[in-house]
């Protein structure tokens, strides 16, 4: 294979490739050297028929195009390298490899559930904290940012409020907690359409 | 078509191509060799589906170890060497198989749908 200083005109595009090829390396590291070259060079390959057959002017658009098309390698790597984990656990027997391979194949499913347990999370935050802010008039002297004499203290509702010292937000924890819940609200919905949004891995003719 | 239709119709095709890609690359590579860039191209040109281009080595790493494909190295003029897939006997004889599969359920949806004249 050409060398990337034959490749490319401009050090700048240079920098992209070399970039990449290292991000590659460093994904790729814990495979068997024939492998890993071997992968390498099919991706680096892939990524100059792309990058020479893009008709665009500027070196680095070319490039940056050809990455872009390809993918996340984070993320179309993944199946490939528990694949050579599980295979290689079958044939060794070796726990870690075993481990390593459920590990890169679950990783994706992991993601998911904690994404959908912290949006819960923060959902259910957002309700409780308006019941509160609602319920404050009635239980003026359960319901706050409160302060015990044991130096505890307690953001939210105490049933027994006979060690309370001091509530620090009296009827300003309505405000603040109506406020906070919104921007958690708000936060947590941006964050919600920002992961909807993500591009599918197959798109068909509009 | 709202909105929220497309988006549950984009979100269904994807899975369908998803779902047959490896299929895809075998019909492709029934009738001659290719390397993997030209194989999207060609998928492109004749299905219009845009693949995210990565996603198609591991399944390539997939058929190769299932011995349904093999591939070799061409060095190229330009400097680039090519990995080209071929398909194994083997191959084709699954292909064969998965083609069955495929008119079967094709079918059977026909049947489902109520098309009478086609079944």
């Amino acid at each position: 294979m050409m060398k990337a200083e034959e490749l490319f005109k401009t050090g700048v595009t240079q920098k992209i490739w070399n970039q990449y090829a290292e991000r590659l390396r460093y994904l790729l590291r814990k495979l068997e050297t024939n492998e890993k070259d071997e992968l390498l060079l099919e991706i680096q390959s892939h990524l100059l028929e792309s990058f020479r057959q893009n008709p665009a002017e500027s070196e680095e658009e070319r490039l940056l195009d050809a990455i872009h098309r390809l993918g996340e390698p984070e993320i179309f790597l993944k199946p490939m390298i528990a694949d050579t984990y599980m295979d290689r656990a079958s044939r060794t027997l070796s726990p870690r490899d075993v481990f390593k391979g459920l590990y890169f194949t679950f990783l994706s499913g992991f993601k998911k559930s904690l994404i959908s347990l912290t949006l819960g999370l923060g959902y259910a935050f957002v309700v409780v904290f308006l019941v509160l802010a609602i319920l404050k008039p009635f239980f003026p002297d359960h319901i706050g940012l409160l302060l015990f004499n044991d130096g505890t203290m307690t953001a939210g509702m105490a049933l027994d409020t006979t060690g309370v010292k001091v509530d620090y937000l009296g009827y300003w924890f309505i405000p603040i907690a109506i406020g906070l819940s919104s921007l958690i609200y708000i936060g947590l919905t941006r964050w919600l359409r920002m992961i909807r949004r993500t591009k599918p891995e197959y798109k068909g003719r509009a | 078509m709202n909105r929220q239709n497309r988006k549950f119709l984009d979100r269904w095709e994807s899975q369908v191509r998803k779902g047959t890609l490896d299929f895809i690359i075998l019909i492709c590579l029934k009738e001659k060799e290719q390397y993997g860039y030209e194989m999207i191209k060609n998928i492109k040109n004749v299905t219009g589906m845009e693949i995210s281009e990565g996603t198609i080595y591991p399944l390539l790493n997939r058929l190769k170890k299932d011995n349904l494909i093999t591939s070799h190295w061409v060095e190229m003029d330009t400097g680039i060497p090519r990995k080209y897939y071929q398909i194994t006997p083997n191959g084709q004889q699954v292909l064969k198989e998965m083609t069955s599969s495929w008119e079967q359920f094709n079918l059977s949806l026909k049947l489902i749908k109520g098309d009478d004249d086609e079944s």
